[in-house]
C-alpha cells in the first residue's frame, strides 16, 4: 500500500510494509530530482517489498511541498525536513530504527542531518558530492553545457541563478559551500553504505578513506549511475544497485509496526490555496494534486496541467506548481496530473512509450470525469511540447474543455514521417528564423569568424529538420487531403464551432515553430480566420520555459486566455458534457474518492 | 595522477588525444563509436549535456586541471580535438608554458 502523506508543509509517500526497520529516502535537488523521481519510487517499492516501511518526500520548497527555492534558509529547511521525515516515519509507522538513503545533494544533506541528529542506525550515500561547493559547480556546469546558462533568474532574490530551470539563490549557494562530508564528526552513524559514482570523480572514490562518519563503512560503486542520471524520458532504474542496497539493509525484523490511521486527507494549505492529493482511475491508477483557492470562491473552470515528456507533474523548473498556486490566487482551481507511467502514477499494463502515446488521452479523459464529478464540468487543458500534443488530442476527443492552451507544440498529430527530435536536440537547435535573424547582426559574424559558433550541430540539426519533411511536403502538394496543416485547420474549426477557445504559443526560437510556420504560415496567419483561435509568438520564452521571465510572460498569456474563456462561457450556453469519441470511453468510471491511497 | 606534468607538452599530443578518446568513449555513452574521428561532433554522436558534465569531471581528474567558467560551454566538448585544445591550453596555463604545444 502506498499512501500520500503530508507533514510540516512537506508532501510525501509512505510505502507501507510490515517490518520494524524503516527507510527515509532523500532526493537530489532541481533537475537531478526531476530525472530520478521515478527511480526513487522504484527503490521505495523495492524496499517495501522487502518488508521495510519507506517514506520518500519532497523537501521544503521542492516538488509538491510548500515553499519555493527562493525562500530564505533553504539548507536549514532541507536539514530540518529530513529530521521531520525520520520523526514522521517513527510516529506514523511505529518503526524502531530508521535507515536514511540520500541521492546526490540528498546524500550530502542526509549525512549532515544524520550526524547532527545522532543515533541513526544506517546511512546510504548514493553518488554523494564530497562538498556542497563541488556540487554547485557541477550544477552550474550542467546548466551552461545544456545551453540554459546559469543566467540571473529574474527574481527579486539577489544573485539567484537559474540552474537548468530551477532557481538557486546566492544564500543557498553560500550555505551549501559550508557542507563537507569529510568534516562530519566520527562515527555519527553506526553503519554506512557508500556508493560513489564509479566512473566520474576521483574525489568521490577517495572519499571512503577520508570519511569518519560511520562506525563501519561498506563501499560499492553505483554502477547504474550514468544510465540513471538522464532525462526523465530515458533514465533507467538501476535495479542491480537497488537490490544491493536492500541486501545491505537486510531482512525485515518480524515485529509488526503499529501504523497510525491514515490521514483523512493528504493536504497542504498555503496562504491562498489548499492542495489535496487525489487518485483517479485512468488507464492505470493515476496520481494528481488538486489545488483550490482558499480565499475566494473558485471559478467554474478547472485548469488541467499536463506532463511534458516524462517529467513528473511539477513540470520543468517546477513550473506547474508555481502556476497552480498563482492560479489559485486568481480564483482558478487546477489539477496537475501524472499520466500513466510518469511521476507517481502506476505503469500502464500494456506498457508503451510515455510521450505521444495514443492511450494517454484516456488518462486525461478520466481526469475530466473526476473534475466533472467534483463540480467542475468545464476545464482548460494546458501543456508544453508533448504535453501540448496531449492537450490537443484529448480536447479533440472530449467536449468538456472550454480552452486549450498549447505551448511550444512539437506537432498536432503524430505522423509516420514526423520528425520528433530527441530532448537534447530540441533544446539545442533553434528555429530557422532565429538563425536567419542572427545573420543580420555584427556580433554573429564576429562569433563565426572566431569559430565560436557550433556550425556542425546547427547544420546537422537543420538538415535533420528538413530532410524528413521534403517527402511530406511533396505528398501534400500532390494530395491536399494529406496536408497536415489542412487537417489541423479542420480540427480547429470544428473545435471553435463547439465553443472551444484555442491559444497556440511559441517561443520565437522554438524548434517546433518551423513546422508550425510551414503548415500555417508566419505567425499562424492561415489560422486567423478560424474563430476563437489565437497564435502568439513570444520572444521571451524558451522551449522549456526555463527562466522566471519566460514563466511570467506565459502566465500572463494564460491568465488572459482563462479570463476570455470565462467571458465566452458566460455568453454561450454550456454544451452537455459527453464523450465525442466513444472509442476512448472504454475504461472504468473515472472517479475514485479523493485521497484514496495508491495501492 | 599528475605524473606526466613534467613531460614536454608537445610530445604529449598523441598521448593526450588517445587518453581523451578513451575518456570520451567511457563517459560519453555514445553510439556508432567505430566512426568516431578526432574531429567528429560528439553531440551528433549522442553526447548529452549530463554526460558531458561527467566527461568534464573525468577529464579534470585525469589531467589535473579545472575548466574555468569561460570554458564551460558546449563547443569546448564538441570534439576530441576541441577537448585536446582546451586541455593543452589549461596545462599550458598551469605550467606557465602557453603556446608550447
Amino acid at each position: 500500500m502506498i499512501r500520500a502523506v503530508t507533514f510540516n508543509g512537506c508532501f510525501g509517500w509512505l510505502h507501507e510494509a510490515e517490518g520494524a526497520d524503516g527507510v527515509v529516502i532523500c532526493p537530489p535537488w532541481g533537475y537531478e530530482a526531476l530525472c530520478t523521481h521515478r527511480a526513487l519510487r522504484a527503490l521505495a517499492m523495492r524496499l517495501a517489498a522487502s518488508g521495510h516501511p519507506t517514506l520518500r518526500f519532497d523537501p521544503p520548497g521542492t516538488g509538491d511541498s510548500l515553499g519555493a527555492d527562493t525562500d530564505l534558509d533553504r539548507v536549514g529547511a532541507w536539514l530540518r525536513g529530513i529530521n521531520t521525515a525520520v520523526d514522521e516515519l517513527h510516529h506514523r509507522a511505529g518503526v524502531s530504527r530508521v535507515t536514511i538513503i540520500g541521492l546526490r545533494l540528498g546524500a550530502l544533506l542526509a549525512a549532515q542531518a544524520a550526524s547532527e541528529r545522532g543515533g541513526v542506525e544506517r546511512l546510504v550515500l548514493l553518488a554523494a558530492p564530497v562538498t556542497g561547493a563541488a556540487h554547485v559547480r557541477e550544477l552550474q556546469a550542467f546548466a551552461r553545457l545544456s545551453g540554459e546558462a546559469s543566467e540571473p533568474a529574474g527574481t527579486d532574490a539577489s544573485d539567484a541563478q537559474s540552474l537548468t530551470g530551477f532557481i538557486m539563490t546566492a544564500d543557498t549557494r553560500r550555505a551549501l559551500s559550508g557542507l563537507d562530508l569529510r568534516r562530519l564528526p566520527a562515527a555519527s552513524v553506526r553503519h554506512l553504505l557508500l556508493m560513489p559514482r564509479g566512473e566520474a570523480s576521483q574525489s568521490e572514490l577517495r572519499l571512503a578513506s577520508e570519511l569518519r562518519l560511520g562506525s563501519d563503512i561498506t563501499t560499492r560503486p553505483l554502477a547504474g549511475y550514468t544510465a540513471l542520471m538522464q532525462d526523465a524520458l530515458t533514465s533507467k532504474v538501476p535495479y542491480e544497485d537497488f537490490r544491493a542496497i536492500a541486501e545491505w539493509i537486510g531482512p525485515a525484523t518480524s515485529r509488526p509496526p503499529r501504523y497510525l490511521a491514515p490521514q483523512a486527507a493528504a493536504m497542504l494549505a498555503g496562504d491562498d490555496f489548499v492542495e489535496r492529493s487525489i487518485t483517479i482511475m485512468g488507464t492505470a491508477r493515476l496520481s494528481g494534486i488538486f489545488c483550490e483557492p482558499s480565499k475566494s470562491p473558485a471559478q467554474r473552470l478547472l485548469v488541467v496541467l499536463l506532463n511534458t515528456g516524462a517529467n513528473r507533474r511539477i513540470g520543468y523548473g517546477r513550473i506547474w506548481v508555481s502556476f497552480a498556486r498563482h492560479l489559485a490566487r486568481l480564483g482558478y482551481p487546477s489539477l496537475r496530473l501524472d499520466i500513466a507511467g510518469i511521476g507517481d502514477s502506476e505503469d500502464r499494463t500494456e506498457g508503451g512509450c510515455l510521450e505521444h502515446n495514443d492511450a494517454s488521452p484516456r488518462d486525461v479523459r478520466a481526469a475530466l470525469d473526476w473534475a466533472e464529478a467534483s463540480g467542475y464540468p468545464r476545464t482548460a487543458s494546458v501543456g508544453v511540447c508533448s504535453g501540448a500534443h496531449l492537450a490537443f488530442q484529448s480536447v479533440l476527443a472530449d467536449s468538456r474543455p472550454a480552452l486549450q492552451f498549447l505551448v511550444n507544440l512539437d506537432h498536432f498529430h503524430c505522423q509516420e514521417d514526423a520528425v520528433v527530435p530527441a530532448p537534447a536536440q530540441r533544446r539545442n537547435v533553434r528555429s530557422t528564423s532565429a538563425y536567419l535573424d542572427r545573420l543580420g547582426t555584427l556580433s554573429t559574424w564576429c562569433r563565426l569568424i572566431k569559430g565560436e559558433v557550433d556550425i556542425t550541430t546547427v547544420g546537422c540539426g537543420l538538415y535533420h529538420r528538413y530532410s524528413g519533411r521534403v517527402s511530406a511536403r511533396a505528398r501534400a502538394l500532390l494530395s491536399p487531403n494529406s496536408d497536415p496543416g489542412r487537417r489541423v485547420r479542420q480540427d480547429l474549426r470544428r473545435l471553435a464551432e463547439r465553443g472551444v477557445k484555442t491559444v497556440i504559443a511559441y517561443g520565437a526560437e522554438d524548434p517546433g515553430l518551423d513546422e508550425f510556420t510551414r503548415n500555417h504560415g508566419h505567425g499562424g496567419r492561415r489560422l486567423r480566420r478560424i474563430p476563437r483561435t489565437r497564435c502568439a509568438i513570444l520572444p521571451e520564452i524558451d522551449h522549456n520555459i526555463s527562466t522566471e521571465t519566460a514563466r511570467a510572460w506565459l502566465f500572463r498569456l494564460l491568465e488572459q486566455a482563462l479570463d476570455n474563456t470565462l467571458q465566452m462561457m458566460k455568453r454561450a450556453p454550456m454544451r452537455p458534457a459527453i464523450s465525442l469519441d466513444r472509442r476512448v470511453n472504454t475504461h472504468q468510471p473515472g472517479l475514485l474518492a479523493r485521497n484514496t491511497p495508491n495501492a | 595522477m599528475h605524473d606526466d606534468m613534467s613531460i614536454p607538452l608537445a610530445r604529449l599530443d598523441t598521448e593526450i588525444l588517445s587518453r581523451i578518446r578513451a575518456l570520451v568513449i567511457r563517459h560519453g555513452r555514445m553510439s556508432d563509436l567505430d566512426r568516431l574521428a578526432d574531429d567528429s561532433d560528439l553531440y551528433e554522436f549522442g553526447l548529452s549535456s549530463l554526460n558531458s558534465v561527467n566527461l568534464m569531471l573525468a577529464l579534470e581528474d585525469a589531467f589535473g586541471v579545472e575548466f574555468p567558467e569561460r570554458m564551460l560551454r558546449r563547443r569546448t566538448f564538441a570534439s576530441i580535438r576541441a577537448i585536446h585544445a582546451a586541455i593543452i591550453e589549461l596545462r599550458g596555463l598551469a605550467t606557465g608554458n602557453i603556446g608550447a604545444a
